[in-house]
């Protein structure tokens, strides 16, 4: 049992983690700092039934993602399954091939991560559908461990991974777009062929 | 045309390597877990540069999308809270 009046020492220290999160969750400013209000809201009156001493972070977690979902999921009413399209074989080092690995040696990788802004990784985030971009934010960008994303979100581990490995893909075949745009990898058609001396 | 990739280092241990990397994904990575992941790894180059990439990868995302709260909603909250623990005392105080 925790004491509710212990609650805002321990629980305002996440405020900004949480807030980043609504940010991505709901894209808009208005709507996220709503949702951390709610949570922390919600958070207080079930302070009662948090375990001491086990994972606040996560448990904070767990509540701003159900009220994102119950809240702005219902009011959105946005088709909850949608399909990636063909992510399977997407590697991005293998995409930052002929020429521009050539000319860069190895660190092709290295070039497009450099010239990625902040605000296409953002932008690339926040175009994944909604279950998708939960489990990425919460593995990738608040560092969840994956048995503890599962309990967020309340779905199996296999269920984790698997938005996790179609969702981290479909964000770099984004961001490899981006990167076509500053002629950094390949072409869509990868017209890798020399140029042959022609008679 | 084979539709899966393979360890050119370590061919038949192409999943395990795999679970390595999905490994060193876990959580917050560490320099320690990503260089006993690379350790591990052996000489499978492909795999080695598929760790260096998601590796970075799961950094720049952290970076890029985090921000602060707005002090406003810091004072929102901290107001409101009080508000609920005074309407409680209230409440149960009579």
């Amino acid at each position: 049992m925790a004491d509710q009046a212990t609650f805002a020492d321990q629980a305002m220290e996440y405020m900004d983690q949480l807030y980043s999160a609504a940010r991505r969750m709901t894209r808009n400013a208005a709507d996220a700092e709503d949702l951390v209000q709610e949570t922390y809201l919600r958070a207080y009156r079930g302070f009662g039934n948090y375990q001491q001493g086990t994972n606040l972070r996560a448990w904070l977690f767990r509540i701003l993602t159900n009220a994102f979902i119950n809240s702005y999921r219902s009011k959105q009413r946005k088709p909850q399954s949608v399909n990636l399209g063909s992510v399977e074989d997407l590697y991005l080092h293998q995409r930052l091939g002929g020429d521009t690995r050539a000319a860069l040696g190895a660190s092709a990788e290295d070039v497009l991560m450099e010239q990625i802004t902040e605000s296409e990784i953002v932008e690339a985030l926040e175009s994944l559908p909604e279950e998708y971009r939960i489990t990425v934010l919460l593995a990738d960008v608040e560092g969840f461990a994956y048995k503890e994303i599962a309990e967020i979100l309340d779905v199996p581990m296999g269920t984790v991974m698997s938005r996790l490995h179609r969702g981290r893909k479909s964000l770099q075949k984004r961001l490899l777009e981006f990167g076509k745009l500053r002629g950094l990898a390949d072409p869509p058609d990868a017209d890798r062929a020399p140029a042959s001396a022609g008679i | 045309m084979g539709s899966e990739r393979e360890c050119l280092g370590v061919p038949d241990q192409c999943g395990y390597s795999r679970e390595l990397i999905t490994r060193a994904l876990d959580g917050q990575p560490t320099l320690e877990n990503t260089s006993r992941v690379r350790t591990e790894l052996g000489d499978c180059w492909p795999c080695v540069q598929i760790l260096g990439v998601e590796v970075r990868f799961k950094l720049a995302m952290s970076q890029a999308c985090r921000e602060s709260a707005p002090s406003s909603l810091q004072i929102r909250i901290t107001e409101t809270l009080q508000r609920i623990v005074l309407d409680d005392l209230d409440v149960q105080d009579f």
